[in-house]
């Protein structure tokens, strides 16, 4: 039966909503995204699109879903992991072959918006949202993009790097990144509360040490103090060739903030990330050398 | 391309608490506004259209989702399940029990929300630990509670579970959870099952008559009522923290379709609003629209009336306003200075108490207790601004009636305050206006102040058509008022043994740019300021000073909240000086029956000692015998 109309909004005004589209293959939605340009936003999980959608104050003419396309896949091969854009983060947390990913997944939102929210929206989202992207960065992922020219494939941090993220025919298809083996890796998130709470400082790290101990690789990733997640390649460089004790530790956690500058938001003040940079990177960075231990 | 593009309307189907339900959708309207309004889940709530704070979470394939998140493209073909599903007639599931049983709501707006995700935790875990209950309902707002009971509650419920329930099972299947519900509570609610009031209710707990309303998503709440042909509000505001209004150019916004009427100052017949005016508080001082000049950002310009909730806000963003942005000023003491931009019409930026620059009290000789004093102890306290965040926003929906009189259903905190106050702006006898409250979803404070009556009762009399004007959640953060932010500077002479002589206070509180409660307020802390403690000699300015703030008003013991905390700090700041435990600082100092507290007022049924002497047996603390034996009666 089609129910009583009550206080129901208007279904048909023209300036109500914006058109919808689902393509059905990337390449179609690329194109809308070329030919929509800013007037078009993608819909993924909906869980930033939709508050614009339900405002109805972006005056965007076009919302691309990105349902049809497939991209909900998880590919495991080896230690080489493959995510669709589309994968909703709860997937990640109920993988178990994914569990270096599960504390970073955790620190995100309440249950249903992991129910919702996807891979690609976290990497494309801005602050105060990226937490996993934070740790996708302290792993090397790079990104593969489905463009009217075919697919690019764009290390992560030159994607954050870029000034202007252009948004023009461009098309988040999956992420890839080597799996790190538990010991390497670390994420540290400091919020308001102990869960659902938008980061103050995220700290990501993955650190490789050779027979003897020495630091033979280090990426280190900063979320939360800027709007997009940031390397610290100081405090990457002060390990480097270095033994994970407490004083190079220290040094790099005293350098970490080098050349960035955090951002004031509700949650803190530039002046208190600031200050709590180096204490959550010394921080990280001991529970990476307790495991060692 | 084509075949990409869908028509703007579909035809949907979703499994609805296990019936088939039909639908005619855009396919980005929401779950949320769909389930409300076209089934009439009124369990589904609004509190924030943007996934902040749980109010609208029902399951979508068994998988807990927030509906206002889902566009209905992606509810299409799915299972849904709300509160309404969860009883059945009579019998209630056993979450729905067990938040009666725990006391586990309070306003209720949150409770259905919480309900579902109750439920999600435990079809998917039997035997939940305190902390899996804490993640799994952390997606969950409640303002009211203080959550501990929730969390009882749930874990309460995960107690009868024996099954669970797996994810995304197909549609039909049908919920396991649902059949194992337990016998219905013998809820004894006197009046409702037949046996008479005895009135012997004392020391007894009795279960909340609203409770039963709440777990099953029948509470009304001023959203809930039907009004057919309802229009929709949505303000245009000020961009800047102050400026002069140069232009308002309406030419743009009158071609947006689905624009019914632009509202400007001009149109609202007594153009000003200050609740306190009910009681002869004066200046008025606050436009209900913008004139001429900006105060705060955030500060209404333009009402905007449209057919739909969309076609309103494209039409405000139509709105161009040209400014001459003023400087603005923030700080409570730089807004005193004689260069300082001038923010109040009437020429100085503090409120005037009866010819005076601030509200002052006297008491004894501040002067003398200083001179007489072992130690001068002085120290400053600043607090913040806090946002009450009700879940349920601030709104109304005012409807115009074929007699005349117009019904304006509100979830205003007062009622008839609401009521005078808009038959004052809009220049009609108060017997036109017939104003209808409710259940409300989280107050605080918060709805106290007359915002958004006025203007949607002189639009519906306008269009001669029921309007709704409700905050978005960001207007609830940004634009309503908040708890004042203090500053205080405390200077204390106090005596080797810890008594206080003397005690003087500067304060200063942010009324922001309008007056509305604050003057009350800085009254209220000039009565407080010496605290709960006796002390012979006092003076204290407290000073209502308006800067470029958002407009600061009522918030739970507004005006002595913060003051307890600089109090209480500085008490513990003078034990620490001293050398003194600070209980019996307190001690020394606490007022007792008959004492003459700074504002004139005799000190009866004085109770500090007492409760200090009560603390200190909980917390296992040995007070000296002198304090022990202390009492508030003096011999």
């Amino acid at each position: 039966m089609i129910s009583a109309l009550t206080n129901s909004r208007p279904q048909n005004m023209f300036a109500a909503f914006p058109s919808y589209f689902a393509p059905t293959n990337s390449l179609d939605a690329v194109r809308l995204l070329e030919q929509f340009n800013e007037r078009a936003v993608i819909l993924a999980g909906g869980t930033l699109t939709m508050p614009e959608i339900n405002l109805g104050s972006s005056g965007r003419e076009a919302v691309i879903s990105l349902d049809r396309l497939g991209l909900d896949q998880i590919i495991i091969d080896d230690r080489t992991v493959r995510l669709g854009a589309m994968v909703r983060l709860v997937e990640l947390a109920s993988a178990r072959a994914l569990i270096p990913l599960h504390k970073a997944v955790a620190s995100i939102g309440g249950p249903a918006i992991r129910n919702m929210a996807t891979v690609g929206g976290n990497i494309c989202a801005r602050h105060p949202y990226g937490d996993l992207a934070t740790l996708l960065l302290a792993l090397d992922a790079q990104l593969t993009f489905s463009t009217t020219r075919g697919t690019e494939v764009v290390d992560l941090a030159a994607f954050y790097a870029a000034e202007d993220r252009p948004r023009r025919g461009r098309l988040i298809l999956s992420v890839q990144f080597q799996l790190p083996a538990s010991q390497e890796i670390v994420f540290r998130k400091l919020g308001r509360r102990c869960v659902n709470t938008p980061s103050i400082v995220t700290v990501a790290a993955r650190v490789t040490r050779n027979s003897a101990g020495v630091v033979d690789r280090a990426c280190v990733a900063l979320g939360g103090v800027g709007d997009n997640p940031v390397r610290s390649y100081a405090a990457e460089e002060a390990l480097t060739g270095k033994n994970l004790d407490d004083e190079n530790i220290e040094s790099a956690a005293q350098k970490a903030a080098t050349g960035i500058a955090p951002l004031t938001d509700s949650y803190a003040s530039a002046w208190y990330r600031s200050r709590v940079i180096p204490i959550q990177v010394r921080r990280a960075l001991s529970e990476l050398q307790a495991v060692a231990a | 391309m084509k075949g990409t593009m869908s028509s703007q309307i579909e035809r949907l189907a979703i499994e609805l608490n296990g019936e088939e339900r039909f639908l005619l959708a855009n396919p980005l309207n929401s779950l949320a506004h769909t389930l409300r309004d076209q089934f009439g889940c009124r369990s589904v709530k609004i509190g924030c259209e943007q996934g902040g704070c749980g109010t609208c979470a029902v399951l979508l394939n068994n998988r807990l989702v927030l509906s206002c998140l889902v566009p209905m493209a992606r509810a299409d073909g799915a299972r849904v399940q709300t509160v309404e599903g969860l009883s059945k007639g009579n019998q209630l599931d056993p979450i729905q029990e067990s938040f009666i049983r725990c006391y586990a709501a309070q306003c209720g707006f949150c409770t259905s929300g919480m309900i579902m995700s109750a439920k999600a935790l435990l079809d998917s875990n039997l035997q939940p630990t305190r902390e899996d209950v804490v993640v799994g309902m952390s997606g969950n707002i409640c303002r009211c509670t203080g959550y501990l009971p929730i969390v009882d509650a749930v874990l309460e419920a995960a107690k009868g579970r024996t099954e669970l329930v797996p994810e995304s099972a197909e549609p039909g299947k049908g919920s396991c959870a649902l059949e194992k519900s337990i016998k219905v509570l013998d809820l004894q609610i006197p009046g409702s099952t037949g046996e008479p009031e005895n009135f012997k209710e004392v020391g007894k707990s009795v279960p909340r008559r609203d409770l039963r309303g709440h777990v099953t998503g029948r509470t009304a709440f001023v959203e809930d009522a039907v009004v057919p042909g309802l229009r929709y509000m949505k303000i245009v505001r000020s961009p800047h923290h102050h400026a002069r209004i140069l232009r308002v150019d309406l030419s743009e916004a009158t071609r947006v379709p689905g624009l019914i009427k632009a509202i400007t100052h001009q149109d609202v017949p007594n153009n000003f609003y200050t609740i306190l005016r009910l009681i002869g508080v004066e200046p008025n001082d606050e436009p209900v629209l913008a004139d001429d000049r900006v105060l705060y950002r955030g500060e209404p310009i333009v009402a905007i009336v449209g057919e739909s909730p969309q076609a309103a806000a494209e039409a405000a963003r139509q709105v161009k306003i040209d400014f001459e942005p003023l400087e603005p000023v923030f700080d409570v003491e730089e807004a005193l200075k004689p260069e300082a931009p001038r923010v109040a019409r009437q020429g100085v930026n503090h409120f005037i108490y009866e010819g005076h620059h601030c509200r002052r009290v006297r008491f004894g000789n501040v002067a003398e207790g200083f001179a007489a004093a072992d130690m001068i102890i002085e120290q400053r306290y600043d607090t913040s601004p806090i946002e009450h965040a009700a879940l349920e926003m601030t709104g109304c929906i005012a409807k115009p009636e074929p007699d005349g009189r117009v019904t304006v259903y509100t979830n205003t905190q007062a009622l008839f305050f609401s009521l005078d106050n808009t038959a004052l702006i809009l220049g009609v006898p108060p017997n036109r206006l017939h104003f209808v409250g409710g259940t409300v979803g989280g107050g605080f404070g918060g709805k106290v102040d007359v915002i958004v009556e006025p203007l949607a009762t002189l639009a519906a009399i306008l269009i001669d058509q029921p309007v709704k004007y409700f905050f978005s959640r960001e207007e609830e953060m940004q634009v309503s008022s908040t708890r004042a932010g203090e500053r205080f500077y405390f200077k204390d002479g106090v005596l080797r043994d810890g008594r206080i002589i003397a005690r003087q206070v500067r304060h200063y509180m942010d009324a922001g740019a309008y007056a509305r409660h604050t003057p009350y307020a800085a009254t209220k802390a000039a009565a407080h300021l010496p605290g709960p403690y006796a002390i012979p000699n006092v003076y204290l300015d407290c000073h209502c000073v308006y800067t470029n703030h958002t407009p600061t008003s009522a918030f739970r013991g507004f005006g002595v909240t913060w003051g307890d905390f600089a109090i209480e700090s500085q008490m513990d700041l003078i034990a620490n000086r001293l050398g003194l435990d600070p209980w019996h600082v307190r001690l020394s100092n606490a007022y007792r029956d008959g004492d003459i507290k700074a504002h004139r007022k005799r000190v009866s049924d004085a109770a500090l000692v007492e409760v200090i002497q009560a603390a200190a047996r909980i917390a296992g603390k040995e007070l000296e015998p002198a304090f022990s034996e202390m009492t508030s009666f003096k011999r």
